[in-house]
Protein backbone atom coordinates (compact mmCIF):
# COMPACT_ATOMS: atom_id res chain seq x y z
CA UNK A 1 0.00 0.00 0.00
CA UNK A 2 2.78 2.49 -1.39
CA UNK A 3 1.11 5.09 -3.91
CA UNK A 4 -1.15 7.69 -3.53
CA UNK A 5 -3.04 6.03 -6.50
CA UNK A 6 -3.74 3.13 -4.38
CA UNK A 7 -4.84 4.86 -1.31
CA UNK A 8 -7.13 6.88 -2.95
CA UNK A 9 -8.76 3.77 -4.82
CA UNK A 10 -9.02 1.95 -0.95
CA UNK A 11 -10.30 5.29 -0.16
CA UNK A 12 -13.11 5.81 -2.62
CA UNK A 13 -14.04 1.63 -2.19
CA UNK A 14 -15.97 2.29 0.93
CA UNK A 15 -19.32 0.90 1.02
CA UNK A 16 -21.49 3.07 -0.30
CA UNK A 17 -23.84 5.08 1.94
CA UNK A 18 -27.51 5.11 1.33
CA UNK A 19 -28.10 7.03 -1.43
CA UNK A 20 -30.51 9.65 -1.19
CA UNK A 21 -32.76 11.52 -4.29
CA UNK A 22 -31.99 15.40 -4.11
CA UNK A 23 -35.39 15.92 -3.36
CA UNK A 24 -35.50 13.81 -1.01
CA UNK A 25 -32.26 15.64 0.66
CA UNK A 26 -33.88 18.71 -0.13
CA UNK A 27 -37.24 17.81 1.74
CA UNK A 28 -35.21 16.78 4.61
CA UNK A 29 -32.70 19.71 4.71
CA UNK A 30 -35.87 22.32 4.18
CA UNK A 31 -37.80 20.20 7.44
CA UNK A 32 -33.99 20.36 9.46
CA UNK A 33 -33.53 24.26 8.93
CA UNK A 34 -37.12 25.06 9.97
CA UNK A 35 -36.51 22.87 12.58
CA UNK A 36 -33.55 24.68 13.78
CA UNK A 37 -35.34 28.33 13.39
CA UNK A 38 -38.48 27.12 15.45
CA UNK A 39 -35.87 25.88 18.01
CA UNK A 40 -33.98 29.45 17.69
CA UNK A 41 -37.20 31.29 18.36
CA UNK A 42 -38.47 29.08 21.26
CA UNK A 43 -35.28 29.55 23.32
CA UNK A 44 -35.28 33.43 22.61
CA UNK A 45 -38.77 33.72 23.82
CA UNK A 46 -38.08 31.42 26.59
CA UNK A 47 -35.37 33.90 27.61
CA UNK A 48 -37.55 37.11 27.16
CA UNK A 49 -40.58 35.43 29.30
CA UNK A 50 -37.33 34.31 32.21
CA UNK A 51 -36.30 38.27 32.20
CA UNK A 52 -40.02 39.49 31.60
CA UNK A 53 -41.13 37.45 34.83
CA UNK A 54 -38.37 38.22 37.15
CA UNK A 55 -39.07 41.53 36.41
CA UNK A 56 -42.49 41.98 36.73
CA UNK A 57 -42.56 39.28 39.37
CA UNK A 58 -39.78 41.90 41.54
CA UNK A 59 -41.33 44.81 40.65
CA UNK A 60 -45.37 43.80 41.90
CA UNK A 61 -43.52 42.88 45.34
CA UNK A 62 -41.82 46.69 45.40
CA UNK A 63 -44.76 47.81 44.93
CA UNK A 64 -46.47 46.37 47.43
CA UNK A 65 -43.53 46.73 49.94
CA UNK A 66 -43.81 47.52 53.29
CA UNK A 67 -41.46 49.97 53.58
CA UNK A 68 -38.52 51.83 51.45
CA UNK A 69 -35.41 49.69 52.06
CA UNK A 70 -37.76 46.80 50.95
CA UNK A 71 -39.03 48.73 47.88
CA UNK A 72 -35.55 49.30 46.98
CA UNK A 73 -34.06 46.05 47.24
CA UNK A 74 -36.65 44.68 45.36
CA UNK A 75 -36.60 46.99 42.72
CA UNK A 76 -32.94 46.81 42.34
CA UNK A 77 -33.86 42.96 41.90
CA UNK A 78 -36.01 43.58 39.28
CA UNK A 79 -33.82 45.85 37.97
CA UNK A 80 -31.22 43.17 37.65
CA UNK A 81 -33.19 41.34 35.62
CA UNK A 82 -32.90 44.17 33.01
CA UNK A 83 -29.36 44.80 33.47
CA UNK A 84 -28.62 40.54 32.97
CA UNK A 85 -30.67 40.68 29.84
CA UNK A 86 -28.43 43.95 28.74
CA UNK A 87 -25.54 42.76 29.71
CA UNK A 88 -25.99 38.97 27.67
CA UNK A 89 -26.76 41.02 24.27
CA UNK A 90 -24.23 43.32 25.04
CA UNK A 91 -21.20 40.78 25.85
CA UNK A 92 -22.49 37.24 24.90
CA UNK A 93 -23.45 37.84 21.91
CA UNK A 94 -19.81 38.77 20.50
CA UNK A 95 -19.23 38.56 16.36
CA UNK A 96 -21.31 35.84 16.44
CA UNK A 97 -20.78 32.38 14.46
CA UNK A 98 -18.99 32.92 11.42
CA UNK A 99 -19.43 31.86 7.91
CA UNK A 100 -19.53 28.12 7.26
CA UNK A 101 -18.23 29.06 3.81
CA UNK A 102 -15.05 30.97 5.21
CA UNK A 103 -12.05 29.11 5.37
CA UNK A 104 -11.41 26.39 8.22
CA UNK A 105 -8.51 28.00 9.78
CA UNK A 106 -10.98 31.51 9.66
CA UNK A 107 -13.13 29.98 11.10
CA UNK A 108 -11.44 27.83 13.90
CA UNK A 109 -10.67 30.80 14.83
CA UNK A 110 -13.58 32.95 15.26
CA UNK A 111 -15.23 29.53 16.89
CA UNK A 112 -12.29 29.54 18.97
CA UNK A 113 -12.81 33.88 20.34
CA UNK A 114 -16.39 32.33 20.30
CA UNK A 115 -15.88 29.52 22.99
CA UNK A 116 -13.15 31.78 25.17
CA UNK A 117 -15.54 34.46 25.14
CA UNK A 118 -18.43 32.58 26.17
CA UNK A 119 -15.63 30.81 28.56
CA UNK A 120 -15.45 34.77 30.34
CA UNK A 121 -19.03 35.37 30.72
CA UNK A 122 -19.84 31.79 32.33
CA UNK A 123 -16.34 32.45 35.17
CA UNK A 124 -17.78 36.33 35.78
CA UNK A 125 -21.22 35.26 35.96
CA UNK A 126 -21.11 35.94 40.11
CA UNK A 127 -19.99 39.54 39.33
CA UNK A 128 -23.18 40.35 36.69
CA UNK A 129 -25.76 37.77 37.29
CA UNK A 130 -25.73 36.58 40.77
CA UNK A 131 -24.35 39.61 42.70
CA UNK A 132 -26.67 42.43 41.27
CA UNK A 133 -29.59 40.42 42.22
CA UNK A 134 -28.58 38.94 45.42
CA UNK A 135 -27.55 42.70 46.77
CA UNK A 136 -31.38 43.51 45.75
CA UNK A 137 -32.79 40.42 47.91
CA UNK A 138 -29.89 40.82 50.59
CA UNK A 139 -31.69 44.51 51.02
CA UNK A 140 -35.38 43.78 50.54
CA UNK A 141 -34.71 41.17 53.33
CA UNK A 142 -32.96 43.66 56.17
CA UNK A 143 -36.02 45.69 55.28
CA UNK A 144 -38.46 42.98 55.88
CA UNK A 145 -36.34 42.20 59.17
CA UNK A 146 -36.83 46.00 60.08
CA UNK A 147 -40.19 45.83 60.03
CA UNK A 148 -41.06 42.55 61.55
CA UNK A 149 -37.83 41.49 63.32
CA UNK A 150 -38.41 38.08 62.64
CA UNK A 151 -34.75 37.06 62.34
CA UNK A 152 -35.48 33.45 61.96
CA UNK A 153 -37.11 34.33 58.99
CA UNK A 154 -34.68 36.46 57.49
CA UNK A 155 -31.94 34.22 57.79
CA UNK A 156 -34.26 31.57 56.74
CA UNK A 157 -34.89 33.38 53.64
CA UNK A 158 -31.20 34.78 53.26
CA UNK A 159 -29.76 31.22 53.44
CA UNK A 160 -32.29 29.52 50.62
CA UNK A 161 -31.48 32.33 48.38
CA UNK A 162 -27.26 31.79 48.94
CA UNK A 163 -27.16 28.67 48.37
CA UNK A 164 -29.30 28.94 45.19
CA UNK A 165 -26.96 31.55 44.41
CA UNK A 166 -23.94 29.16 44.91
CA UNK A 167 -25.39 26.46 42.99
CA UNK A 168 -26.12 28.58 39.78
CA UNK A 169 -22.81 29.69 40.24
CA UNK A 170 -20.78 26.41 40.54
CA UNK A 171 -23.40 25.19 37.48
CA UNK A 172 -22.04 27.79 35.11
CA UNK A 173 -18.45 27.99 36.56
CA UNK A 174 -17.94 24.54 36.72
CA UNK A 175 -20.11 22.19 34.47
CA UNK A 176 -20.65 25.11 32.32
CA UNK A 177 -17.04 26.14 31.80
CA UNK A 178 -15.48 22.71 31.70
CA UNK A 179 -18.35 21.91 28.78
CA UNK A 180 -17.05 24.73 26.77
CA UNK A 181 -13.12 24.17 27.30
CA UNK A 182 -14.28 21.04 25.93
CA UNK A 183 -15.84 22.03 22.73
CA UNK A 184 -12.72 24.58 22.50
CA UNK A 185 -10.42 21.86 22.53
CA UNK A 186 -12.10 19.96 20.14
CA UNK A 187 -11.23 22.51 17.47
CA UNK A 188 -8.60 21.17 14.67
CA UNK A 189 -5.39 22.81 15.64
CA UNK A 190 -3.70 24.08 12.35
CA UNK A 191 -0.14 24.35 13.06
CA UNK B 1 -41.72 29.95 -2.29
CA UNK B 2 -37.96 28.31 -3.30
CA UNK B 3 -35.59 29.90 -5.40
CA UNK B 4 -35.72 27.96 -8.45
CA UNK B 5 -31.70 29.16 -8.93
CA UNK B 6 -31.22 28.08 -5.47
CA UNK B 7 -32.82 24.78 -5.75
CA UNK B 8 -31.42 23.69 -9.07
CA UNK B 9 -27.70 23.99 -7.50
CA UNK B 10 -28.87 22.14 -4.35
CA UNK B 11 -30.03 19.87 -6.27
CA UNK B 12 -26.80 19.16 -8.88
CA UNK B 13 -24.38 19.69 -5.59
CA UNK B 14 -26.30 16.64 -3.61
CA UNK B 15 -26.47 14.41 -7.08
CA UNK B 16 -22.35 15.36 -7.58
CA UNK B 17 -20.82 15.55 -4.11
CA UNK B 18 -22.70 12.66 -1.93
CA UNK B 19 -20.57 10.10 -2.85
CA UNK B 20 -17.44 12.36 -1.10
CA UNK B 21 -19.78 13.71 1.34
CA UNK B 22 -20.48 10.07 2.78
CA UNK B 23 -17.31 9.35 2.62
CA UNK B 24 -16.13 12.63 4.68
CA UNK B 25 -18.62 12.12 7.48
CA UNK B 26 -17.09 8.63 7.55
CA UNK B 27 -13.51 10.14 8.46
CA UNK B 28 -15.66 11.53 11.45
CA UNK B 29 -18.28 9.09 12.64
CA UNK B 30 -18.12 5.05 12.81
CA UNK B 31 -22.21 5.14 13.07
CA UNK B 32 -24.01 5.01 10.22
CA UNK B 33 -26.87 6.85 11.44
CA UNK B 34 -24.42 9.83 12.77
CA UNK B 35 -23.30 9.58 9.28
CA UNK B 36 -26.21 10.12 7.58
CA UNK B 37 -27.29 13.00 10.63
CA UNK B 38 -23.64 14.55 9.16
CA UNK B 39 -24.31 14.27 6.15
CA UNK B 40 -27.77 16.61 6.12
CA UNK B 41 -26.57 19.05 8.38
CA UNK B 42 -23.87 19.75 5.67
CA UNK B 43 -26.52 19.70 3.44
CA UNK B 44 -28.50 22.01 5.56
CA UNK B 45 -25.32 24.32 5.04
CA UNK B 46 -24.41 24.06 1.72
CA UNK B 47 -28.39 24.98 1.42
CA UNK B 48 -27.99 28.06 3.34
CA UNK B 49 -24.63 29.03 2.10
CA UNK B 50 -25.92 28.77 -1.85
CA UNK B 51 -27.11 32.62 -1.93
CA UNK B 52 -24.01 33.78 -0.83
CA UNK B 53 -22.10 31.89 -3.24
CA UNK B 54 -20.42 34.47 -5.28
CA UNK B 55 -17.94 32.15 -7.12
CA UNK B 56 -14.56 33.55 -5.61
CA UNK B 57 -13.62 30.38 -4.88
CA UNK B 58 -14.23 27.37 -6.99
CA UNK B 59 -17.55 25.62 -6.01
CA UNK B 60 -15.56 22.63 -5.12
CA UNK B 61 -13.67 24.28 -2.43
CA UNK B 62 -16.43 26.26 -1.38
CA UNK B 63 -18.42 22.84 -0.53
CA UNK B 64 -15.69 21.37 1.09
CA UNK B 65 -15.36 24.16 3.29
CA UNK B 66 -18.83 23.99 4.42
CA UNK B 67 -18.56 20.32 5.43
CA UNK B 68 -15.66 20.53 6.67
CA UNK B 69 -16.40 23.53 8.61
CA UNK B 70 -19.48 21.78 9.48
CA UNK B 71 -18.23 18.53 10.68
CA UNK B 72 -15.96 20.26 12.94
CA UNK B 73 -19.22 21.46 15.47
CA UNK B 74 -21.67 19.19 14.55
CA UNK B 75 -19.67 15.86 14.69
CA UNK B 76 -18.94 16.30 18.48
CA UNK B 77 -22.19 17.44 19.17
CA UNK B 78 -24.03 14.38 17.22
CA UNK B 79 -21.24 11.54 18.77
CA UNK B 80 -22.18 12.83 22.10
CA UNK B 81 -26.29 12.92 21.27
CA UNK B 82 -25.97 9.18 19.93
CA UNK B 83 -23.74 8.00 22.75
CA UNK B 84 -23.98 5.00 20.76
CA UNK B 85 -20.72 3.34 20.24
CA UNK B 86 -20.68 0.98 17.31
CA UNK B 87 -17.47 -1.68 16.12
CA UNK B 88 -15.85 -0.24 13.36
CA UNK B 89 -16.75 -3.50 11.19
CA UNK B 90 -20.47 -3.01 11.54
CA UNK B 91 -20.75 0.58 11.39
CA UNK B 92 -19.02 0.53 7.72
CA UNK B 93 -21.65 -1.69 6.82
CA UNK B 94 -19.34 -4.06 6.29
CA UNK B 95 -20.43 -6.14 9.44
CA UNK B 96 -22.32 -9.22 7.21
CA UNK B 97 -19.21 -9.83 5.35
CA UNK B 98 -16.17 -11.63 7.46
CA UNK B 99 -13.14 -9.42 6.69
CA UNK B 100 -11.08 -11.75 5.78
CA UNK B 101 -10.19 -10.27 2.35
CA UNK B 102 -7.26 -8.81 2.30
CA UNK B 103 -8.76 -5.59 0.55
CA UNK B 104 -11.74 -5.25 2.80
CA UNK B 105 -9.14 -5.48 5.75
CA UNK B 106 -6.80 -2.17 4.06
CA UNK B 107 -9.96 -0.60 3.53
CA UNK B 108 -11.31 -0.70 7.33
CA UNK B 109 -7.57 -0.02 8.21
CA UNK B 110 -7.10 2.99 5.87
CA UNK B 111 -10.78 4.44 7.61
CA UNK B 112 -9.78 3.14 11.00
CA UNK B 113 -6.03 5.19 10.59
CA UNK B 114 -8.07 8.56 8.61
CA UNK B 115 -10.33 9.12 11.99
CA UNK B 116 -7.63 8.44 14.21
CA UNK B 117 -5.35 11.30 13.11
CA UNK B 118 -5.59 14.76 14.45
CA UNK B 119 -8.80 16.82 12.79
CA UNK B 120 -6.87 18.74 10.70
CA UNK B 121 -4.43 16.60 9.43
CA UNK B 122 -7.93 14.03 9.10
CA UNK B 123 -9.19 17.14 7.02
CA UNK B 124 -6.12 17.24 4.50
CA UNK B 125 -5.99 13.79 3.83
CA UNK B 126 -9.69 13.10 3.44
CA UNK B 127 -9.49 15.91 0.51
CA UNK B 128 -6.45 14.33 -0.59
CA UNK B 129 -8.04 11.11 -1.17
CA UNK B 130 -10.82 13.41 -3.30
CA UNK B 131 -8.49 14.27 -5.69
CA UNK B 132 -8.38 18.08 -4.19
CA UNK B 133 -4.99 19.82 -5.44
CA UNK B 134 -2.44 21.59 -2.76
CA UNK B 135 -3.80 24.92 -4.04
CA UNK B 136 -7.26 24.01 -3.65
CA UNK B 137 -6.99 22.10 0.09
CA UNK B 138 -5.14 25.15 1.22
CA UNK B 139 -8.33 27.52 -0.15
CA UNK B 140 -10.26 25.03 1.65
CA UNK B 141 -8.08 25.28 4.82
CA UNK B 142 -6.84 28.44 4.91
CA UNK B 143 -2.64 27.92 4.38
CA UNK B 144 -0.10 28.05 1.26
CA UNK B 145 -0.28 24.66 -1.08
CA UNK B 146 3.28 24.36 0.55
CA UNK B 147 2.47 24.42 4.04
CA UNK B 148 -0.24 21.90 2.72
CA UNK B 149 2.42 19.77 0.73
CA UNK B 150 4.56 19.41 3.52
CA UNK B 151 1.75 18.10 5.71
CA UNK B 152 0.75 16.00 3.02
CA UNK B 153 3.82 14.55 3.34
CA UNK B 154 3.88 13.90 6.33
CA UNK B 155 0.78 12.45 7.02
CA UNK B 156 1.12 10.09 3.83
CA UNK B 157 4.08 8.79 5.54
CA UNK B 158 2.42 8.01 8.18
CA UNK B 159 -0.45 5.76 6.72
CA UNK B 160 1.30 4.27 4.45
CA UNK B 161 3.65 2.96 7.28
CA UNK B 162 0.50 2.20 9.59
CA UNK B 163 -1.11 0.10 6.30
CA UNK B 164 1.90 -1.79 5.39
Amino acid sequence: MNSDDELRDLWREQPAAPVRKGEDMLTLVIERTRKVDRQIAARNTREICAALLVMVTFAVMAWHAGGWIERLGWAITSASGVWIVFYLMRHGKGPGRPDRDASVAAYTAVLAEFYDRQIRLLRSVKYWYILPMYCGVAIAALGQWLRTHDTAAALRGMSIVTLGCIGVAILNERYGVRKLEQLRAELPRND
Amino acid sequence: MIDDARRERFLRLIDEYQGPLARLAAAYLDDTADRDDLVQEIAAAIWQAIPRFRGDASERTWLYRIAHNTAITAAGRIRRRSRRQVPLDEADGSAWRAPTVERDEQRRLLLERVRALPEADREVIVMHLEGLSHGEIGEVMGASPGAIATRLSRIRERLTHELR
